[in-house]
């Protein structure tokens, strides 16, 4: 039996940005509507235990979804693990769109002080997500 | 099931374990790219 469904897709769904799917606080809009769409459905076909893999917003996150904290609250909670882009200027965490309830369980990017889009020699890169059924260490 | 968020010298960030749900239909793979 496979409890976990892993599910990579390159936006991310609640960190605001026109790169990715959150587009504010507030009901599903435009784009909003389709992510909407399918974890409503998956809610309903008794899908649970999804995480979702998503990128490209210049730092790395976890956050964990709660349709109670949620405008739309029609699905099951789930993880999105926030990674990448491989090579490329750093950015500082995002603000997060209460459409589907996320909160920021950890993230790590630029700092206020170290200013937006640092150069890739700060050493602040993210492309990689390890899963594993057997501990942190194995 | 450990999930760890690591930067690109491989170092590992910060791990969370995550318990699943119960009464979870099974997955299956449909697709995979190595």
């Amino acid at each position: 039996m496979r409890p976990w469904k892993v599910i990579a897709a390159d936006l991310s769904i609640g960190l605001v940005s026109e790169d990715a799917v959150a587009l504010g606080d507030g009901p599903p809009q435009r784009r909003e509507c389709e992510i909407a769409d399918l974890l409503s459905f998956m809610k309903r076909a008794g899908i649970r235990n999804t995480v979702w893999l998503t990128a490209d917003m210049h730092y790395t996150a976890a956050h964990h979804y709660d349709p109670n904290r949620a405008v739309f609250p029609e699905f099951e909670p789930f993880w999105e693990f926030v990674s990448g882009p491989l090579h490329a200027g750093t950015w500082a965490p995002g603000d997060l769109d209460n459409t589907f309830g996320p909160k920021a369980m950890f993230q790590k990017g630029c700092s206020a002080e170290q200013g937006e889009n640092l150069a890739p020699c700060f050493g602040l890169q993210f492309s990689a997500v390890s899963i594993s059924t057997a501990g942190p260490k194995s | 099931m450990t999930v760890t968020l690591k930067d690109v010298d491989n170092h590992d960030l910060w791990s969370v374990d995550i318990e699943p749900r119960p009464d979870a239909r099974p997955g299956q793979i449909m697709a995979q790219h190595i």
